[in-house]
């Protein structure tokens, strides 16, 4: 291999390991209800495999393994400490799987589902409703999605059903969730009166920022004049835990409520409207009709934005 | 044995190595092809780092047939090619801090201007995908659809099409008539 290749070869492993965290907000279209907080796709780190089932016409033991350390490191991080045994199974239409019984020490049962197919699919431990998820042709496509840390009652052994038609891949782990940062007094303050102003999210990401930096980390990007300040961090600092004791006290609540309130203005969502008209779609108002156009139209969101 | 399709996944999950495995697969396949459509060594040696580059840009969208990414990095070769220059931008600055290649002639990688390489480069790009996909690397019409995205039928009549126009740009044989020397 030459010294070009080499270098090339080593450049494209270390963006593919350094793949930056990009915070994104959990869209609405893919989650039908939860009990708690559901996530998007993240960087993934290791983690051992302790139960698989394969079916033979289901997904490659390659694909199951790769979509649970993505669900696990997506529902877990660095946010929980995990007990006993790691359980990964593939599974189509409505299955049951033995979780076993809570072992001393964990308080939830970390929970992700990778759907396969697009459906709608509903999670019940012991016969007890959990959460329901609805897959679409592009969370199917997708590797990894979301999930949830979910409260167990009774002694056990417990029995985690998946109802719905379609192939998923399931991943879960007894857990307890480490204690979440308190709100810094700033950002309580920035929310006291339930609406955030432009000085408030701009001071907030500059609280963020300051933390990432102090504790050894780059922030790239941060455009402070953006309406959406959009940035990323490495996976390293998302993995470390890092990202999480600085966004949480700082900027989360502020960051959500000022994404929320203008998500139609944004700079990528101008992108994306030019796109549509570049194609001769005249764009719908509201973002989520914007994303519903680009996918009606088979548009990939890559090819509009820089 | 680790195919294209779960190493892909697998560095989708944060594993950079499974992107070096495709690479170290489809390295020379991807040079041989984009040495075809380029002017320079050099330029096919920026042509192959884009298409890798891109692939990972694009990585949601990387489509396999038979577990191999390998016919959707030649059309995205074929593509980066195509707009080298602008592409070139994009990457810059990390094509800037790669060491140049020392290139030695090589009878399979001669930038010759042969008759069907000229022609080839001659073709739009949307004639170069499916030529490359279904003469030059022996994909079915059903398999070039599916990496195109694009109806089989589609892709049928574009390399009904661009057949027609790589034969006009090659020159014809002179014919010779048996039994009518003066």
């Amino acid at each position: 291999m030459t010294d070009r290749t080499s270098e090339l070869r080593h450049a494209l492993v270390a963006t593919a390991d350094a793949a930056p965290y990009q915070r994104r907000r959990p869209r609405a279209s893919l989650v039908v209800s939860a009990i708690a907080a559901f996530a998007l796709v993240g960087a993934a780190t290791g983690g051992a495999v302790a139960s698989t089932l394969g079916s033979s016409d289901g997904p490659s033991d390659e694909q199951i393994a790769a979509s649970g350390l993505v669900l696990k490191n997506t529902i877990v991080g660095t946010h929980a400490q995990l007990f006993g045994t790691e359980y990964l199974f593939a599974g189509r239409d409505t299955e049951s799987f033995s979780i076993g019984t809570r072992p001393d020490g964990a308080a939830t049962l970390a929970f992700g589902f990778d759907c396969l197919d697009v459906g709608d699919f509903t999670m019940l431990i012991d016969d007890d409703w959990q959460m329901g998820m609805g897959c679409t042709d592009e969370s199917a496509a997708q590797t990894g999605g979301g999930g949830s840390q979910l409260t167990v009652t009774g002694d056990g052994p417990h029995t985690l059903t998946i109802s719905g038609t379609g192939s998923y891949i399931v991943w879960a782990q007894w857990s307890t969730e480490n204690p979440v940062p308190p709100s810094s007094a700033a950002q309580n303050e920035a929310m006291a009166d339930g609406v955030v102003t432009r000085e408030e999210y701009v001071a907030g990401f500059d609280r963020f920022n300051a933390c990432m930096v102090g504790a050894g980390y780059h922030v790239d990007g941060g455009n402070r004049e953006a309406t959406i300040i959009s940035y990323a961090i490495s996976g390293e600092s998302v993995d470390d835990g890092t990202d999480r004791r600085c966004y949480e006290p700082e900027f989360m609540l502020i960051d959500t409520e000022w994404q929320i309130a203008h998500e139609d203005e944004s700079e990528t969502t101008d992108l994306l409207r030019a796109c549509l008209t570049a194609r001769g779609i005249v764009p719908l108002p509201t973002r989520v009709e914007i994303d519903t156009q680009l996918a009606d139209n088979g548009i990939d969101v890559l090819d509009c934005l820089p | 044995m680790t195919t294209d399709a779960s190493d892909w996944r697998l560095a989708l999950g944060g594993e950079g190595e499974a992107f070096g495995r495709v690479f170290d697969r489809h390295r020379d396949r991807v040079y041989r092809h984009v040495v075809r459509l380029v002017s320079t060594p050099s330029d096919a040696d920026d042509a192959v780092a884009i298409t890798f580059l891109e692939a990972w840009r694009r990585r949601e969208s990387v489509r396999f047939v038979d577990d191999s990414a390998l016919p959707w990095l030649l059309v995205t070769a074929t593509n980066v090619s195509s707009n080298l220059r602008r592409s070139l931008r994009r990457h810059r600055a990390l094509l800037d801090r790669l060491p140049p290649e020392a290139h030695a002639p090589d009878h399979a990688e001669t930038f010759g201007d042969g008759d069907a390489q000229h022609a080839l480069r001659a073709l739009s790009t949307a004639d170069q995908r499916v030529i490359v996909l279904c003469v030059l690397h022996g994909l079915s019409e059903k398999d070039a659809a599916a990496v195109l995205d694009v109806p089989q039928g589609t892709v049928k009549s574009r390399l009904s099409r661009a057949k027609a126009r790589l034969a006009a740009q090659l020159p014809h044989p002179t014919l010779v008539k048996a039994g009518t020397h003066d």
